[in-house]
C-alpha cells in the first residue's frame, strides 16, 4: 500500500479528505449556529445577523434557564434512567445472544427462541394495551417503566449474535473439549473478544436511553419526573410568560428582558441538553476505538 | 416436549461454575445434549419472562382492533365487530395517501441508510493518519446521539426562509432557498435527507467494525497479483463486508412503514399533511389525540403485519441469494 | 423435527394467549369495581347513593378522619406560584385540608398548553386509570368515560351536599348542566355557559391603528387596505396574522372573515338551519370560498407571513409579543392573551373592534350551543368519598364567589390561583357583562355582588391608570364600554347564529370529525398558500360531504328537528 503511491492515489486522497472535512463540517455547523444564537444578544438574533459568531456576547440565555429548578430535575432523572437502563439492557442482550448464537446442533431451541424475540420487533401492541401492561404490574411513575418493557433491545441482541456467530468455532470447541461451563466460557472467552460489539449496543442503548421522550410523558405522572426529553418536547419556551410569572422583579429579571428572546434561550436550552453527552461522547468513542483494535486482532 | 428443559426452579441450585466439571466427569456428556443445554435456556430466562409480559402481553390489545371498543373492564368487555373498523380504516380518503407518503419516505430512508454509510465507511477507511479519522468520526457520529426533540428546534430554526442560518448564508449568493418544513414538495425530501444526515456517521461504525476484521493478508496478496485500490475495493473489501450489509438491508426492510415517528411528529404542521403525514403519526393522532383507540389499533395492527409480510420475504431473499441466515 | 416446530409454536401461541388473559384480568381487577364486567352505567348509582359516609353530613363540614382525594392537574406556564408554592402545596391544598380535612393529592400532572394532558387523559381513559376528580372538555372523551362506566353520577350527591348557593347556578346557566347530564342523570360539574361572548373580534394595537389613519375598517376592502399599510415590505412586520390552524377558535384565524360574507363558523361544531330551513355547517358556505379569496390575495401581496403555514399559536405568540404582527381575528379574551405580552412589554394597547363587512353579504358569527361546556368536572364512579366533591366545590363557591372578603378573590381567584382547586365554579368573566356595563356606566360599584366588585374596580382603575396590572387590562378589554363584551351584545345582535348540535351527536360526526377537519384545512392552506386554485374549494366541499359529512348532516336533521 505504501510502497506504490501514484499520482491518482495521490489526487484521490486529497479529494476525499476535502470530501470527508466537507462532511464533518456539514454535521457541525447547525450546532456552531444554535451555540452562536445562545451567546448573542436577543436584538442580534432579531437582526438576523447571527451565523457561526456571538454578536453582542452575554451568558443570559444559560443563566434564565439553570435559575429554573424544572431543567436540572429533568436532567436528573434522565442521567438515573440510563444509569439503571444501560447495564440493565447490556445484561439482558449478552444473556441472550450467547445462547442464540450457538448453532443448531448445539442449542435445538435456538430458531423458536429467536423468533420468539423476533417477533416483538415487528408487532407492537401499540401505546394503551402496552400502557395496561405497565400500570398491572406496578411501574407508573417509577423510573423502571422506562427501563423494564425495553429491558432486551432485541435489534442490539441481533447484532450481538450475529458478531458471536462470526467467531472461530475453533475457541469454543477448544473450551468444550476443556470441560468449560457454557457460563466460563461465555465470560472468558466470547466477551473478551465481544468488546467491539458490546461497546456498539451500549452506545445504542445509552441513545436510546437519553433520546426518548414519549414514553416519559405517559408514564410519569408528574412533570417533575420527566426525564430531560420528556421535559424539552412539552416545554414552549415562552420568555414572555416567564418575565410576566415571576412575582418580584429583580435585577436578573431586568436583564433578561434586555437580552433574552425565546431564539436566545431556546439555543441555550438544546446545548445544556448535550451537555452530558458532550461529555461521555469522547470517553466512549476512544473506548470504542479500542474496541476496534481488539476486534481487528482477532482476525 | 421435553420438560426437563423448562421448570427453572429445578435449575437454580446449580452452581453453574461447577458444571462444566460435573460435565467433564459424566459420561452423560455426548448422550445427553439436554442437560448440555440447559444452562443456556437458564440464560434465557430473564429475556424471556420480561419480553414475555412485556411485549407478548400487551401483544392480546391487538383484539382492539376488532372491537367496537368501549374502554371498561379490560379487552373482553366489547363487542366484537369483525373486520369492521379494518373497513372503515381503508376507505378513509387520506389512508392512502399516508401508505404511499410513508412507504415514499421509509423506502428512500432505507435505501440511503445503507448506500450513504457505506460509502462513507468506504472512503474514511482509505485515510491511513489515526487522527485525522478519528476527528472526522468525532464530529460525524455527533448527531446520531440527539434526540429528534433537540435536532427538530434546531431544523426549525436553521431552515427558516427568514431568519434561518441557511437562508442567511445562501441570500448574498442570490440563492433564495425553498420552504423546507412548509412546502409540500419540500417536506418529505427534508425528511429523508436530515434523516440521513443524523444517521449516516454513526450507521458507517458497523461498516467500519466489519472492514477492520477483514484479513490483511487478502489485500496483500492482491497487490503481489498486481490489483489496483479499486480492484481491491471491488474484490476484496466489498465481499468482506458484504455479510455486513445484507444483514443491515434485511433488517432495514421490517422498517418498510417506519417513516420516522419521533422526527416527523416534532417537525410537520397541518400545511404538510399531503405529503408529510405517515402512518405512525397517524395511527397517534387517531388514538392519542381523537381517542378513536379501536381504529388507531387497526391501523397499527395493519402495519405490523404488512411488516412481516416484508421481513419474512427479505429473510428468504437474504437466505437464497447470499446464503444469509439472521438466525 | 417437523413436530417439535409445530409443538414448541404451539407453546408460544399458549403463551401469548396466558400472557394476554393475565394483561385483561389485571386491568379487569384494577377498574372492575363498577358494573360486574358490564358497561353499565346505571350501576354507579348504587354505589353512590347506597353507602353515604356517616361523617359527611353537611355541605362544608370537615372530616374527622383526613381523608385523601386525587386529581389530575392541568399544569400550565401560565401558572402564578407565590411563596414558593407548588402543584402539591399551595393555597388551595393548604385551605382544603384545614377547612375540610382533605389531604389533596396529584394523581398526574401534565402541560395543558401543549399536547400532553389531553394525550395523558385519553390514556387514562382507555386504560381506566384515573384520579378522584378530573377535569376535561372534550365531548368524545365524556361520552367514552360514560359508556365505560367510570364516571359517577352526581345527580343526588349534588341534591344532597350542594349549597344553596351552588345550587343556584343550575337555575341560572341551565345550559352547561343539561350539557353533563346523560339521560337526565348529572355526570359532571360543567361550566356556566351563555355562548354570546364566543364571537370574533377584529384586533388592532392602537399605535398601528394611528399609523393607519386611526380609522377602524368598516368593510373588508377597507381592512385589506389596513394590512397593505401595516406590512412593511422587509417582512420585520406584516400587517394580517395567520395561524397555520386558521380554522380554530384561537388569534390569528379566518372566521372573522368568513362570518363577513355570511359563513358563521366556529371550530368544527357549528351546525345550524339555514333560511330554506335544511341543516348546514359553516365551513363548507360559499362565503369560505369568498373569504379565502381575499386571503389569498393577501398572501400573494406579501400582507400574511409566508412562513404562518409552521406556525401554530405559540410561534405565533411570540411574533405577536414581539410586535411582528398588528392586525388579526380574534376571540373576546385578546387583551388576557397574546396582547397582554404587547401591554407588559411596550405598554401599548390593543382592541377589539366588531369585524369590517362585506357589501352585499349580511354578516353572520357562528357560536356553540348552550348546551357545550367548556369544563366538565368529573368524579370517578369508583371514588370513596363521592361527597368531598361537592365539599370541595361548595368551599369554593364559599370562598371566592360568595365571600364578603374581598381578599379572598384576590388571594384565591387572581392569578391563576382558582386553578389549583380540584373543583372551581367556572363563570367566564364574560357572563357578569350584563350586570358590569349598567354598573360602569352609572359609577354604581355598591350594587354588585363582592367577586364582580373586583373586576369593576380593576376596569374602573385600570382607565384611571392607576392599576396597570394585567387582570386589569384583560378585564378592561372585554368589558369596557367598546370592549369585546359590548360588540358581542349590541353590535352583533340579530347576526349571531347559535348551533343547534348540543350534547347528542351522531356516531359518525365522534368519528369522523377530526378528519373531515383536515380536508378542509388542507385545501383551504393550499388555496391560501396558491398551491391550489380556488375551485378546489368545491372539490374539498364534495370530499367532506362524502366522507361522512352529508351522513352527519342527514343524522342531525332527524335529531335536532
Amino acid at each position: 500500500m505504501n510502497m506504490q503511491t501514484s499520482v491518482s492515489r495521490k489526487i484521490f486522497m486529497a479529494f476525499n479528505c476535502i470530501l470527508l472535512v466537507g462532511t464533518a463540517l456539514i454535521c457541525i455547523l447547525p450546532f456552531i449556529n444554535q451555540l452562536a444564537v445562545s451567546f448573542s444578544h436577543k436584538n442580534a438574533v432579531a437582526a438576523n445577523q447571527v451565523i457561526f459568531w456571538p454578536i453582542g456576547f452575554n451568558l443570559s440565555a444559560y443563566d434564565f434557564i439553570l435559575k429554573g429548578d424544572a431543567f436540572m430535575r429533568a436532567l436528573w432523572v434522565s442521567i438515573q434512567r440510563v444509569a439503571i437502563g444501560v447495564p440493565v439492557n447490556l445484561l439482558l442482550i449478552i444473556l441472550t445472544a450467547y445462547p442464540l448464537s450457538k448453532s443448531k446442533e448445539n442449542f435445538r431451541f435456538r430458531s423458536i427462541y429467536s423468533w420468539f424475540f423476533v417477533v416483538t420487533i415487528l408487532f407492537s401492541a401499540g401505546l394503551i394495551p402496552t400502557y395496561m401492561i405497565v400500570r398491572f404490574t406496578g411501574l407508573i411513575d417509577s423510573i423502571w417503566a422506562l427501563v423494564l418493557p425495553g429491558a432486551l433491545p432485541v435489534f442490539s441482541m441481533l447484532v450481538v449474535m450475529n458478531y458471536m456467530r462470526s467467531l472461530p468455532p475453533e475457541l469454543e470447541e477448544a473450551a468444550y473439549v476443556d470441560g468449560a461451563s457454557h457460563v466460563r466460557t461465555l465470560v472468558y472467552i466470547i466477551l473478551p473478544v465481544s468488546t467491539p460489539t458490546l461497546a456498539t449496543v451500549t452506545l445504542f442503548s445509552f441513545v436510546a436511553h437519553w433520546n426518548s421522550w414519549f414514553d416519559g410523558q405517559i408514564y410519569m405522572n408528574r412533570i417533575q419526573n420527566y426525564p430531560l426529553q420528556s421535559y424539552l418536547q412539552t416545554m414552549v419556551i415562552n420568555v414572555e410568560a416567564f418575565f410576566r410569572n415571576s412575582t418580584n422583579v429583580s435585577a436578573d429579571i431586568a436583564r433578561y428582558i434586555e437580552l433574552v428572546s425565546a431564539r436566545t434561550s431556546a439555543a441555550a436550552q438544546m446545548f445544556l441538553a448535550m451537555i452530558p453527552i458532550l461529555i461521555i461522547y469522547p470517553f466512549l468513542q476512544k473506548y470504542f476505538a479500542t474496541g476496534l483494535v481488539l476486534g481487528s486482532v482477532k482476525g | 416436549m421435553r420438560r426437563e428443559a423448562l421448570p427453572p426452579h429445578i435449575c437454580t441450585n446449580i452452581n453453574l461454575f461447577a458444571w462444566g466439571e460435573i460435565m467433564n466427569n459424566s459420561k452423560l456428556r455426548r448422550r445427553n445434549k439436554n442437560l448440555r443445554e440447559l444452562p443456556l435456556h437458564i440464560m434465557l430466562i430473564p429475556a424471556v419472562v420480561l419480553v414475555g409480559i412485556y411485549s407478548y402481553g400487551s401483544m392480546a390489545g391487538i383484539g382492539i382492533a376488532f372491537q367496537r371498543f368501549v374502554p371498561t373492564n379490560g379487552l373482553f368487555g366489547s363487542e366484537w365487530v369483525g373486520l369492521q373498523n379494518f373497513q372503515t380504516l381503508f376507505t378513509m380518503p387520506t389512508f392512502w395517501p399516508i401508505i404511499r407518503n410513508t412507504v415514499f419516505i421509509a423506502l428512500s430512508k432505507m435505501i440511503l441508510h445503507v448506500v450513504v454509510p457505506v460509502i462513507f465507511a468506504l472512503l474514511l477507511n482509505e485515510v491511513a493518519n489515526i487522527g485525522f479519522k478519528r476527528s472526522i468520526q468525532t464530529f460525524v457520529y455527533l448527531p446520531h446521539f440527539l434526540s429528534w426533540i433537540i435536532l427538530a428546534g434546531i431544523f426549525k430554526d436553521l431552515l427558516s426562509p427568514s431568519s434561518g442560518a441557511v437562508a442567511l448564508l445562501m441570500s448574498p449568493l442570490g440563492i433564495q432557498i425553498p420552504f423546507f418544513l412548509g412546502d409540500k414538495f419540500w417536506f418529505p425530501i427534508t425528511m429523508v435527507l436530515t434523516d440521513v444526515w443524523k444517521g449516516f456517521g454513526f450507521g458507517s461504525v458497523i461498516y467500519l467494525a466489519a472492514l477492520t476484521s477483514i484479513d490483511p493478508s487478502l489485500y496483500e496478496s492482491a497487490m503481489i497479483d498486481g490489483a489496483g485500490r479499486w480492484k481491491q475495493t471491488l474484490h476484496i473489501t466489498l465481499p468482506g463486508i458484504q455479510s455486513t450489509i445484507i444483514l443491515m438491508t434485511v433488517l432495514g426492510m421490517a422498517n418498510i412503514l417506519n417513516g420516522g415517528f419521533d422526527q416527523i411528529y416534532n417537525m410537520y404542521s397541518p400545511v404538510v399533511l399531503d405529503t408529510g403525514d405517515i402512518l405512525d403519526t397517524f395511527v397517534f393522532r387517531l388514538g392519542i389525540e381523537s381517542a378513536q383507540f379501536a381504529l388507531s389499533t387497526a391501523a397499527g395492527f395493519f402495519k405490523s403485519i404488512v411488516s412481516l409480510l416484508f421481513i419474512i420475504a427479505s429473510y428468504y431473499l437474504a437466505d437464497r441469494t447470499a446464503g444469509y441466515r439472521i438466525f | 423435527m417437523k413436530s417439535i416446530h409445530k409443538r414448541v409454536f404451539a407453546l408460544v401461541i399458549a403463551l401469548v394467549i396466558v400472557a394476554g388473559l393475565a394483561a385483561c384480568g389485571g386491568s379487569g381487577d384494577q377498574s372492575g369495581g363498577t358494573g360486574g364486567g358490564t358497561p353499565a352505567p346505571a350501576s354507579n348509582n348504587n354505589s353512590g347513593a347506597a353507602a353515604p359516609a356517616p361523617v359527611a353530613d353537611g355541605p362544608l363540614t370537615p372530616y374527622a378522619e383526613p381523608v385523601t382525594i386525587t386529581w389530575a392537574v392541568q399544569a400550565s406556564q401560565v401558572q402564578k406560584f407565590f411563596d414558593g408554592d407548588t402543584y402539591e402545596d399551595n393555597r388551595w391544598s393548604r385551605k382544603i385540608k384545614e377547612d375540610l380535612n382533605i389531604d389533596l393529592e396529584v394523581y398526574f400532572s401534565a402541560d395543558i398548553s401543549t399536547d400532553a394532558f389531553r394525550n395523558r387523559i385519553n390514556v387514562a381513559l382507555a386504560s381506566g386509570d384515573l384520579p378522584d376528580i378530573f377535569n376535561w372538555s372534550d365531548r368524545t372523551w365524556f361520552t367514552q368515560a360514560y359508556e365505560a362506566g367510570y364516571l359517577y353520577d352526581m345527580t343526588d350527591l349534588y341534591a344532597q351536599y350542594a349549597t344553596d348557593n351552588v345550587k343556584a347556578y343550575q337555575d341560572k346557566w341551565p345550559g352547561g348542566f343539561k350539557g353533563a347530564s346523560i339521560d337526565g342523570r348529572l355526570y359532571a360539574f360543567p361550566s356556566m355557559v351563555d355562548n354570546f361572548h364566543q364571537a370574533v373580534y377584529l384586533w388592532i394595537r392602537d399605535d398601528w391603528l394611528e399609523k393607519a389613519g386611526g380609522k377602524p375598517p368598516q368593510t373588508v376592502d377597507e381592512m385589506v387596505e389596513m394590512a397593505r399599510i401595516l406590512t412593511s415590505g422587509d417582512g420585520s412586520t406584516y400587517g394580517f396574522a395567520l395561524n397555520n390552524k386558521f380554522d380554530e377558535s384561537n388569534f390569528g384565524n379566518i372566521a372573522g372573515l368568513a362570518s363577513a360574507f355570511g359563513a358563521p363558523v366556529r371550530g368544527q361544531d357549528v351546525y345550524y338551519r339555514g333560511s330554506d330551513g335544511k341543516m348546514q355547517f359553516g365551513w363548507i358556505q360559499p362565503g369560505v370560498k369568498d373569504a379565502l379569496a381575499v386571503v389569498r390575495d393577501m398572501y400573494a401581496e406579501g400582507l400574511i407571513d409566508p412562513e404562518f403555514v409552521v406556525k401554530d399559536g405559540g410561534t405565533l405568540e411570540v411574533d405577536v409579543a414581539n410586535g411582528k404582527v398588528g392586525m388579526m381575528y380574534h376571540m373576546n379574551w385578546g387583551t388576557w392573551y397574546p396582547y397582554n405580552f404587547v401591554y407588559e412589554s411596550e405598554g401599548v394597547i390593543t382592541r377589539p373592534y366588531p369585524i369590517p363587512t362585506q357589501a352585499g353579504h349580511d354578516f353572520k358569527v357562528g357560536i356553540n350551543s348552550n348546551e357545550s361546556p367548556e369544563y366538565m368536572f368529573m368524579l370517578n364512579a369508583n371514588t370513596k368519598h363521592p361527597e368531598a366533591f361537592m365539599k370541595i366545590l361548595n368551599l369554593y363557591e364559599a370562598t371566592v364567589e360568595s365571600s364578603d372578603k374581598a381578599d379572598n378573590f384576590q388571594d384565591f381567584w387572581a392569578d391563576e390561583q382558582y386553578r389549583l382547586c380540584p373543583v372551581f365554579v367556572p363563570i367566564p368573566t364574560e357572563l357578569y357583562a350584563d350586570v358590569l356595563h349598567p354598573a360602569l356606566a352609572a359609577n354604581d360599584r355598591d350594587s354588585l355582588a363582592t367577586g364582580v366588585q373586583v373586576y369593576y374596580d380593576w376596569i374602573k382603575n385600570f382607565e384611571a391608570g392607576t392599576d396597570t396590572n394585567p387582570n386589569a387590562y384583560g378585564t378592561w378589554g372585554q368589558m369596557f364600554e367598546r370592549g369585546s363584551m359590548a360588540v358581542a351584545l349590541y353590535d352583533y345582535s340579530g347576526h349571531i347564529v347559535q348551533s343547534v348540535m348540543s350534547t347528542e351527536r351522531p356516531e359518525i360526526w365522534y368519528q369522523n370529525s377530526s378528519i373531515l377537519e383536515g380536508i378542509l384545512r388542507t385545501t383551504f392552506t393550499d388555496i391560501i398558500t396558491g398551491a391550489k386554485p380556488l375551485d378546489a374549494f368545491d372539490e374539498a366541499v364534495a370530499d367532506w360531504l362524502a366522507n361522512g359529512g352529508q351522513q352527519t348532516l342527514d343524522e342531525l336533521e332527524v335529531m335536532y328537528p
